[in-house]
């Protein structure tokens, strides 16, 4: 089956790209997790809880908002038909050693930073934010260009009633946000953008 | 009394990563849950830890969270009449 990407969003460098244009360029002296929340206001997002998220939580949540902008599956209205599929090479390490670090002699480990011990808890998030109920798996993978990552994305617009998907790379470890999001949907057009190999590995550059 | 409360908000925004809130926006009688702040229940498990961490207060029934947790005054009571440390 060909499927083809509507859009992509990627966050790197205190910068934010949409389908490779430019929209937001932070200070690069800034830290990564200070970009990501000038990013939020630039936006104009209400969304309190995005403060409480964990650093990873935050790059994804942000380039899939920014991703969805102006299109039907932007919003709170359920949504059956819409699976997420994301990979990272760092999983929750991030905020695993924040944990450890709020573990003291007394032991008082924080539950509000535990929560996010996870990867595929971004998803929860971007989930709750946009009421998606599809499928959702989340691989941790040493590379970007993991093809049996992406065959997977394919056999499960084959499996199920999938209309659309969200697919790829959301990664923070270390002050260093990296994410790469597309939106994926069954071709319909043979201009439209396919979504494989030599297109993922150019969009990734 | 009132340098506890001050003291609570304080831990509260900072604890609670309430980005956009300052201590005067937190009334002394504002429900800390549902429509108040909108904490939820991980928050709550953060509170209990502040109260144990900072104030040597051990929670043994988590429904008393329920009349303690209802605003910083109730809390701020609660903390001045039990605290250990």
């Amino acid at each position: 089956m060909d499927l083809s990407v509507i859009k992509y969003c990627q966050i790197k460098n205190n910068a934010c790209f949409l389908n490779g244009e430019n929209i937001f360029q932070s200070s690069e002296e800034k830290t990564a997790d200070k970009s990501l929340v000038e990013l939020y206001r630039s936006r104009k997002i209400k969304y309190p809880k995005f403060f409480k998220m964990d650093k990873l939580a935050k790059t994804g949540f942000l380039a899939v908002d920014i991703l969805l902008e102006n299109t039907e599956l932007y919003g709170t209205e359920p949504k059956y038909n819409t699976g997420i599929f994301l990979l990272n090479s760092s999983a929750s390490l991030d905020t695993d050693e924040v944990y450890l670090e709020t573990i003291g002699d007394n032991y008082f480990p924080s539950p509000s930073v535990f929560v996010y011990t996870l990867p595929n808890i971004v998803m929860g998030e971007i989930s709750i934010r946009h009421k998606f109920f599809g499928e959702n798996i989340f691989f941790v993978s040493s590379k970007k260009n993991n093809f049996a990552f992406y065959d997977y994305v394919n056999q499960a617009f084959i499996d199920n009633q999938m209309k659309y998907a969200i697919v790829g790379w959301v990664d923070y470890y270390r002050q260093k946000s990296d994410a790469l999001v597309m939106l994926i949907k069954k071709q319909d057009k043979e201009t439209e953008l396919k979504f494989e190999k030599n297109t993922i590995l150019n969009l990734y550059k | 009394m009132e340098k506890l409360i001050i003291e609570l908000k304080t831990e509260i925004i900072k604890v609670l990563n309430l980005e956009d809130i300052t201590i005067e926006d937190i009334g002394n009688d504002d429900p800390l849950f549902g429509d108040g702040l909108g904490l939820d229940s991980i928050d709550a498990l953060e509170l209990i830890v502040l109260m144990e961490k900072d104030y040597g207060i051990k929670l043994k029934d988590a429904n008393q969270g329920r009349d303690i947790f209802k605003s910083i005054l109730t809390m701020a009571e609660y903390i001045s009449k039990n605290r250990t440390i």
